[in-house]
């Protein structure tokens, strides 16, 4: 029903021609939405977009219907509809002008050469359903009477719409046209000046997908990814920021995960296309292999008991490994399809689950085929040999016939002269020890002496529960044995005693000979037995000796194993384990992809120690700037270079390794720090001087290739010598010498930069009754000659407290003994970003130079002490301070310039250049000659004991004021100075930079005050407030 | 613009004298302690005031609307606002003496924090340009929601209602968006960090300055103030 006001708002020509066009215009965009739904290759938005047409049609032909028969709610429906096309219309034009077009409006097209398509025909499209809207919501606004309030409300909808449009494309130009900047001081919440350096070098598209899906579970406390999530995303969207190239995606649940995992798996699987074939072929060969393996045992099961291989069990032997190995291959078939049924097929663990059996099944064969081809020959063999061995059968078998015969019969009764009889016997038995040791040698070497161990093994050569040929040996042995005892009576026993061994001898010998007949036959059958090979074994001996036996199968597993060798390598393999794993970053470059794990990112925060802390959730602090960052670099930039790790450990034997003298710092301390290297994209090698002559020798023989890239030598210091033990006899063991310094020299000379971590030294035993003493520093000789440099390593740096009664006396600071703050770095490129970070170091001690450099040498400080520091100074009276302390004597020190301690200013790490090319040197013939040398560059570190694991990777524990201890962030700057000094030494300036700064936590503070502060911040300070307002209101109210 | 600074004066004396105001006052400072000596003061933590001004700004979706429920709703009820049309002052003047006069009370309460800032000093060492841009962020975030309170408070002569509507506007723009960023699949997600207003803020809570957190509180405030005054423009025709 319309009213009369109605009537008068409306003009019935504009607004039927207003909702004829919206009809006509909503049919044309449904017509053309059937026409474009072919190009929607996600079949699953096609039902909504079609549902989504029909009902703004339903919407519009109803609105139009009111419209046409005069009803203003027909004209503010059509109005608002159009005017809510126009807005995402335009806001959508400006997104595609200004980013290109989103992902999502391919409508699950996945091929980018259709993207430009795609694109104009989006910017057309919507560009036309924009103009064609706006055009529409004009005829509806002219639809209503001029100064009626339909045309009022009209235009204010229509000004609405074009704010909101307004609002929209003025957000829409600031995303894109965005300025950043932090005012942050300390640097904590942003990317760190190392993350900018490392992203400005990045010139590939780089996606970065934040994966923190992970649910929370209450039974373990663990949290969500969500919880997680925000401070990676600020990071990766700061570091997009800084760079065009990088695009950040943020997933949310696991169905996306899922796809991403699906699309990383399609593009992985492209490039790995022979690793695909691998497991194609895999999969049709071990069907064939197990087939063929069933009908090789058929062929073996079917040989009769007694034929000729089976007299060693083959037959039984042969079909159980056939058995298995078509067993083995079954389960690795089915682990394979398991494997390839992953999320994300880990090829590289594929290949070696695939390689590692065929391997051994080939090997396997191929020894079985080998023993075979060799037992073809044994026949002939025998048969050759036969006709002696039986001779000496005979031979045996008579001789012992004779011996027993001599003996006489028990039913002779009693000799009139035992003597000759014993005499008699003892000859006969001399023949017959020698007939069986002389049968016994001919059946051991009857199949020639190839063949000794396979008669062994064949069942025919066994008698009386042994090896017939052994059996032979022992009862010869047992004859000789009886023959001296025979001997022994004959000379010294009486009559008696040898009637009383003929009689013995007598009663044994039927046995005797009874055993000996035994094993003649046994062996009489055994040559008959292995001289001759029935037809079926026959055959198969000689397939395998023309290489026939097991041909199918051989010959499939060895095309696997060619293939496997030719596979090439990926560079991806990092992404299988952990993408499997819950809150990941994934980063993909045009070639690779890799995912930081949820460890990396939010490693769990070291917790204080003591029994108050025991239990409880342990927090994790955030490190994505360091590992998301190492992460992008070492997937853009080829490796920098390699630092080895240069120390000396002889190889000696096992039992010795016990008693070599350790050094202080062994690579195997330096885990963290060869991590930090690792993720500043150097690889880390091992060079043992002890062993190879040059680093990297060793990797040299073993690939056959030459290592051009930069080099860096990070010298440990070496081991003091071994102490001589005056109780035991000592093997002396080989020690740090003048020609392990030479090999040093060499590789400096010849260009490789090297880093000196030195640090104080503290006394020891170095002898069994002499005091102790400070082992020198190996390399100080070296350092001092060629560079002019001396560590002082007897010497530490201290820190303490002034004592504010008496001028010149000082406190030892505990906690600065252990954990030095000093970070007076110089502007030097290795520390100028280093300055003012949180950097602790222990056993400093001081670098300094000789009076005069040699030449070409420039020495520069990096860590310095500077003057004016009264409170920091080095000493080497160290035991006699702790001694002091420790003896009540007090606490208080100071220092002792007139006894040796060192006042600042003094250097406590120093970097130095050589651009001499000439140097003289000692040869071995002891004259000086002059070496041509090549320019570079060195950098000695007093502050070696903070680079260790266990203090690089520990909490500070710091004492409050009240003796509690709380534990804050560990001292991974350190770090950044030998990173820093790599960086330098290959010339990658570029890369120096701090990493993520960490705060200063809030300090300890004294429980009454903690009370005294909640109540005014909770009751005096709310209450003040509502105070006021009572009064306030009751002075209101007396006015 | 003389007349629109009469009117915020005018309006902010008007805080002062209603208790309301010391309630919301001291309430918020109540919360913000407690808040503070629970989650973010405490030995060993990250001397860090971000904490604070991200839970700050989560209290003012609650509280803003308590202070801006009166400023239209409250003239609608009385009929003080036949007064306000027929005077010779226009519509924008109104809405934005208005606008004025509510910011500076909302100074005001952000002011008490201050002595959060002052005990961080004390026992840590906050990050100054974190103070700086996470104040610049607190008032940013407040005029766009202050704009809210007055457009909805325009819409209704009920206050309890215009705080119920505002309080809907506000949760959505920070604490829906903010759960579309989290569990929404893409591309829903990425539409929803760009209208979040809590993306924008904790740019600033933790130093940022960024071009498109200005002009999104900016823009969203203009927006509802010129919301406001066409609502309170329509009286003179509906």
């Amino acid at each position: 029903m319309k009213s009369a006001s109605d009537n008068r708002q409306l003009d019935r020509k504009a607004a039927i021609i207003a909702a004829a066009a919206s009809v006509l215009g909503v049919l044309i965009m449904g017509a053309a939405m059937i026409v474009l739904r072919q190009h929607v290759r996600d079949e699953s938005l096609v039902t909504p977009l079609l549902i989504s047409c029909a009902a703004a049609l339903v919407l519009v032909l109803g609105a139009g219907f009111q419209l046409v028969t005069g009803q203003t709610i027909g004209q503010r429906a059509l109005l608002a509809f159009w005017l809510c096309l126009v807005i995402p219309a335009v806001s959508l034009i400006l997104v595609v002008l200004l980013w290109g077009l989103p992902q999502w409006l391919m409508f699950g097209e996945t091929d980018m050469q259709y993207a430009g398509t795609y694109k104009t025909v989006t910017l057309i499209s919507v560009a036309i359903v924009a103009v064609f809207a706006t055009g529409l919501s004009v005829l509806l606004i002219r639809a209503s009477k001029t100064k009626s309030r339909l045309r009022y409300s009209s235009l204010v909808i229509a000004s609405i719409a074009a704010v909101v449009a307004l609002v929209i494309a003025v957000n829409v130009t600031a995303q894109k046209e965005q300025y950043r900047a932090s005012v942050e001081t300390l640097g904590r919440y942003r990317a760190s000046e190392r993350t900018r350096k490392i992203l400005s070098g990045v010139d590939v598209p780089l996606r970065m997908t934040c994966v923190y899906t992970a649910t929370a579970d209450k039974k373990t406390g663990r949290k969500s990814g969500a919880q997680y999530r925000q401070q990676v995303l600020e990071l990766l969207r700061d570091m997009a920021y800084l760079n065009d190239r990088i695009e950040v995606v943020n997933v949310t649940s696991d169905e996306e995960k899922a796809r991403i995992t699906e699309r990383l798996r399609e593009k992985r699987n492209r490039r790995a296309s022979k690793h695909m074939k691998l497991l194609e072929n895999f999969r049709d060969g071990s069907k064939t292999i197990i087939t063929e393996l069933r009908n090789e045992s058929k062929i073996w099961t079917s040989l009769a008991d007694d034929s000729y291989i089976a007299q060693w069990n083959l037959p039984a032997t042969v079909v159980h490994m056939l058995t298995n190995m078509s067993k083995r291959m079954e389960e690795l078939q089915k682990k394979i399809i398991t494997e390839t049924n992953k999320p994300m097929i880990d090829f590289k663990s594929i290949v070696k689950i695939i390689k590692d059996p065929i391997e051994k099944h080939k090997q396997t064969l191929d020894g079985f085929s080998g023993t075979l081809a060799a037992m073809s020959e044994l026949p002939a063999a025998v048969t050759k040999n036969k006709s002696a061995a039986l001779a000496s059968l005979d031979d045996c078998l008579r001789a012992i016939e004779d011996m027993v015969g001599s003996a006489g019969k028990e039913s002779d009764g009693e000799p009139s002269d035992p003597t000759v009889v014993l005499k008699a016997y003892a000859a006969a038995s001399d023949k017959a020890v020698k007939a069986i040791r002389l049968a016994r040698k001919v059946l051991d070497g009857v199949g020639g002496p190839k063949f000794t161990q396979v008669l062994q093994s064949s069942k025919y050569w066994v008698v009386h529960r042994n090896y017939l040929t052994k059996w032979y040996q022992a009862i010869g042995g047992v004859l000789a044995t009886q023959r001296l005892n025979v001997q022994t009576v004959i000379e010294r026993m009486t009559g008696k005693t040898q009637a009383e061994l003929v009689a013995n001898l007598r009663r044994k010998m039927p046995k005797l000979l009874q055993a000996f007949k035994d094993a003649d036959a046994a062996a009489r059958k055994a040559l008959g037995a292995l001289a001759t090979a029935d037809k079926a074994s026959g055959d198969l001996m000689e397939q395998a000796k023309k290489g026939d036996l097991f041909a199918g199968p051989k010959k499939i597993l060895s095309k696997l194993l060619e293939q496997i060798e030719k596979l090439p390598k990926l560079g991806t393999d990092e992404l299988p384990s952990e993408i499997t794993g819950e809150n990941i970053v994934i980063i993909e470059t045009p070639d690779r992809a890799e995912a930081v794990s949820f460890e990396s990112v939010w490693p769990l925060k070291v917790k204080p120690r003591g029994p108050e802390n025991v239990g409880g959730e342990q927090k994790r602090e955030f490190n994505g700037d360091s590992a998301i960052a190492s992460a992008i670099l070492h997937m853009t930039q080829k490796s920098f270079g390699t630092v080895y790790l240069t120390y000396f450990r002889p190889r000696v034997p096992p039992q010795m390794a016990r008693t070599l003298p350790r050094a202080d710092i062994e690579p195997g301390n330096l885990s963290v720090l060869r991590r930090r290297l690792e993720a500043a994209n150097f690889n880390v090698e091992d060079w043992n001087l002890a062993v190879e002559d040059s680093p990297g020798a060793s990797n040299e023989d073993k690939n056959g290739d030459k290592d051009d890239s930069p080099k860096v030598l990070l010298i440990l210091p070496p081991p003091p010598p071994q102490m001589p033990n005056p109780y035991a006899r000592q093997t002396p063991t080989p020690s740090f010498g003048p020609e392990h310094i030479d090999k040093i020299r060499r590789e400096i000379d010849s260009g490789t930069p090297a880093i000196f971590p030195a640090y104080f030294v503290w006394p020891r035993q170095m002898s069994f009754f002499g005091p102790l003493t400070q082992p020198p520093y190996a390399m100080n000789g070296y350092l001092r000659s060629d560079w002019g440099i001396e560590v002082k390593s007897d010497f530490r740096a201290i820190q303490a407290v002034p004592d504010k009664t008496s001028p010149g006396l000082f406190r030892i600071d505990i906690q600065a003994f252990r954990y030095l703050p000093l970070s007076t770095f110089s502007d030097h490129p290795i520390t100028l970003e280093l300055q003012g970070q949180r950097v602790l170091w222990t056993d400093l001690c001081p670098v300094g130079t000789t009076k005069k450099l040699p030449a070409g040498v420039t020495v520069s400080p990096l860590l310095s002490v500077p003057s004016g520091r009264r409170n920091l100074w080095a000493t080497r009276r160290i035991a006699e301070l702790i001694r002091q302390v420790q003896s009540g004597e007090g606490s208080y020190v100071s220092p002792d310039f007139n006894a040796g301690d060192i006042a600042p200013p003094f250097d406590l790490a120093v970097a130095a250049v050589s651009t001499a090319t000439r140097r003289k040197v000692m040869n071995e013939k002891g004259k000086t000659e002059t070496r041509r040398i090549k320019p570079s560059r060195i950098v000695v570190l007093g502050v070696g004991m903070s680079l260790v694991d266990g203090y690089l990777n520990s909490g500070v524990s710091v004492i409050g004021p009240d003796g509690s201890i709380t534990m804050t962030d560990k001292p991974a700057a350190n770090a950044d100075l030998v990173i820093n000094s790599a960086y330098w030494l290959i010339g990658r300036e570029k890369y120096i930079a701090a990493g993520p700064a960490s705060g200063k936590p809030i300090a300890m503070i004294p429980p009454t005050t903690a009370i005294v502060l909640k109540i005014a911040y909770w009751i005096v300070l709310p209450g003040l407030i509502v105070g006021l307002g009572v009064l306030v209101a009751l002075f209101r109210r007396r006015q | 613009m003389r007349k629109t600074l009469i009117l915020a004066r005018k309006e902010l004396a008007g805080y002062f004298i209603s208790p309301v105001a010391y309630v919301i006052g001291a309430l918020f400072l109540l919360v913000s302690g407690v808040w503070f000596f629970h989650k973010i003061f405490i030995p060993g933590n990250e001397a860090s005031l971000r904490p604070l001004f991200e839970a700050m700004a989560y209290m003012m979706v609650f509280a803003v609307p308590l202070i801006t429920m009166r400023l239209l709703s409250e003239e609608l009820r009385s009929g003080t606002v036949e007064t306000l049309m027929t005077a010779p002052i226009t519509d924008t003047e109104v809405i934005m003496g208005k606008f004025i006069g509510v910011m500076g009370f909302y100074a005001v309460l952000l002011a008490g924090t201050i002595v959060f800032l002052a005990l961080m000093y004390a026992y840590g060492q906050p990050d100054s340009g974190v103070a700086v841009m996470g104040y610049l962020g607190m008032v940013l975030l407040g005029s766009s929601f202050v704009s809210v309170g007055l457009f909805t408070s325009a819409l209704t002569k009920h206050q309890l209602v215009a705080a119920m509507i505002s309080v809907t506007i506000l949760a959505i723009f920070a604490i829906g968006m903010q759960e579309m960023v989290a569990y929404a699949p893409s591309p829903w997600n990425e539409l929803a960090s760009h209208v979040n207003a809590m993306t924008y803020f904790k740019d600033f809570a933790r130093g940022m300055f960024d071009t498109r957190g200005l002009v999104f509180f900016l823009s969203t405030t203009g927006l509802f103030l010129f919301l406001s005054v066409k609502t309170l423009e329509s009286r003179r025709w509906r």
